[in-house]
């Protein structure tokens, strides 16, 4: 893996020179990995007081839910980053959009048209399924004022707000510890995985992270949560697909960094 | 805490030179001293990335070009196997103090946690000094037998005041212990299997890029013979570097 060098200028003197004109960039993003998906893609153009997350430091709970269960925008949801990002002490620092469905693996997304609304920040995230809360993301990328097409590599993290169990989330004769609710999504142990995710999972994994436990049930404690955002130490997986620890593939769903390559074109103005 | 031995100070010029005996400059009102420039201080911030790594107490060089604390093919140094071993970075630091390149350096007690960012580090570097000024950095993987995660000599002459380089590094493997992830060989609070070792017992003697731990979760390629689990596996880049000048 080559090492990365990203110069981020925050001399004053860029806020004093004339403002850039309204950008639209052209965003497309390639899935590098073989055998995970990543869920609909949340691009934001900020001020630098605005950040959608920060490696080192305990995930938000909008980030958690993209981390956990892939989710940006829902009506019926006030904690997400719709909301968050929406809210008035902060809609004039971004513009963000929600793009595209589920990219499989091996695969580049259609080109998507942002406006920046002359922001001067991009960040991205989107979660890996399927996993319990793995993301790829773009944190703070200077967006530069020079026309041209820009190549950046993305790593996977590691949200830190749910134990790696590793466990289908459609065995439903397997509940969250205390509640009896099923598995997968925001704020429940088991993995999150989508419908095209589902073919290549297994059944009967023990548990990684953590283990089921006698009465069937998995219990997600907050001291089993790795508790900050880091790079991800990457899936297990076993070649068992019906016993084993994981109910994932360690010949499939493993990736090396970096997961996702995106392409930005700025336009000439 | 920064270092600068004397050679830095005599480099300064005849400026300062001239700055430090008074009496003399005094004498002649026609010439006017310049006041020594200030030293140029950098903040430097470091993010653990990875899920249950701690890494050892940095060694960070200020140097000119042509130091290196590690080279990508080459047998490691004393120095950098004892940190690489036993994540002790008083020996590296003691060679690079002697080099012709040294400019500075900074003395860190403490590891920093996984998952976690250091304190802010502070350096100065004389303004003299500035135009060739690269850094290195380098801190041992703990639950590793020599993983290490450094950066090679990175220039930071073109900061300019308020700006921020962020820079990421991969793991290294330093070539000197066998990979074997045996209770006995892996040092750190819990474990304290053996740190340092002087014989070299690593199936390939020079510096490369790690493979990654295996661990013992038993799955089909686990190590049982690993007293190292799945949790402590790591991905590059294993640290974020953030180095902005402030003066």
């Amino acid at each position: 893996m080559k090492l990365k060098q990203i110069i981020a200028a925050t001399s004053l003197i860029s806020a004093v020179a004339t403002p850039a004109a309204a950008v639209d960039l052209q965003v497309s993003i390639t899935n590098l990995t073989q055998g995970m998906h990543f869920t609909p893609r949340l691009l934001v153009a900020h001020e630098g007081s605005v950040d959608l997350f920060e490696a080192g430091q305990a995930a938000s709970t909008p980030l958690a839910w993209i981390a956990e269960a892939g989710v940006i925008e829902d009506p019926a949801n006030d904690q997400d980053f719709g909301t968050y990002l929406e809210d008035a002490s902060r809609a004039d620092n971004n513009a963000w959009r929600a793009f595209g469905g589920l990219l499989a693996p091996a695969s580049t997304s259609s080109v998507y048209n942002f406006d920046t609304n002359n922001h001067p920040y991009l960040s991205l995230v989107s979660m890996l399924v399927p996993t319990n809360d793995a993301f790829v993301g773009l944190d703070s990328w200077r967006i530069p004022t020079t026309p041209g097409t820009y190549t950046i590599e993305l790593n996977a993290y590691d949200a830190g707000t749910e134990a790696n169990d590793e466990i289908n989330p459609t065995r439903s004769n397997i509940t969250e510890a205390g509640t009896g609710n099923a598995l997968g999504g925001y704020g429940v142990p088991g993995m999150a995985a989508p419908g095209p995710t589902q073919p290549l999972l297994g059944t009967g994994g023990n548990g990684v992270a953590i283990q089921i436990d006698a009465n069937n049930q998995l219990a997600d404690d907050p001291s089993d949560r790795e508790g900050s955002v880091h790079i991800h130490r990457n899936v297990l997986g076993d070649a068992d697909s019906n016993g084993g620890v994981s109910d994932l593939d360690s010949r499939v769903h493993r990736w090396l960094n970096p997961v996702a390559r995106i392409t930005v074109v700025v336009p000439a103005q | 805490m920064t270092h600068s031995n004397f050679k830095n100070l005599t480099r300064a010029g005849l400026v300062l030179s001239c700055g430090l005996l008074l009496s003399a400059c005094s004498d002649n009102d026609s010439v006017a001293t310049p006041a020594p420039a200030p030293d140029v201080e950098f903040e430097i911030q470091i993010t653990n990335l990875t899920n249950a790594q701690p890494l050892s107490p940095p060694a960070i060089v200020i140097h000119e070009a042509g130091y290196h604390a590690f080279v990508d093919g080459q047998a490691a140094s004393l120095g950098l196997e004892m940190l690489a071993e036993g994540g002790d970075n008083d020996q590296l630091l003691a060679e690079a103090v002697t080099e012709s390149q040294y400019i500075a350096h900074v003395d860190i007690p403490a590891p920093i946690a996984p998952r976690a960012k250091s304190p802010v580090y502070n350096i100065s570097v004389p303004q003299a000094d500035l135009a060739n000024a690269h850094v290195s950095l380098v801190s041992m993987l703990v639950r590793t037998n020599d993983a290490f995660s450094a950066i090679d000599g990175k220039s930071i002459s073109g900061l300019q005041v308020n700006e921020t380089m962020r820079l990421s590094a991969p793991v290294w493997d330093a070539g000197t212990e066998a990979n074997s992830e045996a209770t006995d060989t892996i040092p750190g609070p819990g474990l304290d299997g053996e740190g340092f070792n002087a014989t070299r017992d690593d199936r390939i003697a020079v510096v490369r890029f790690h493979q990654g731990i295996v661990g013992n979760t038993k799955t089909e390629d686990g190590l049982t013979t690993s007293v190292l689990g799945e949790q402590h596996r790591f991905d590059n880049p294993s640290m974020r570097i953030s180095i902005t000048r402030v003066r």
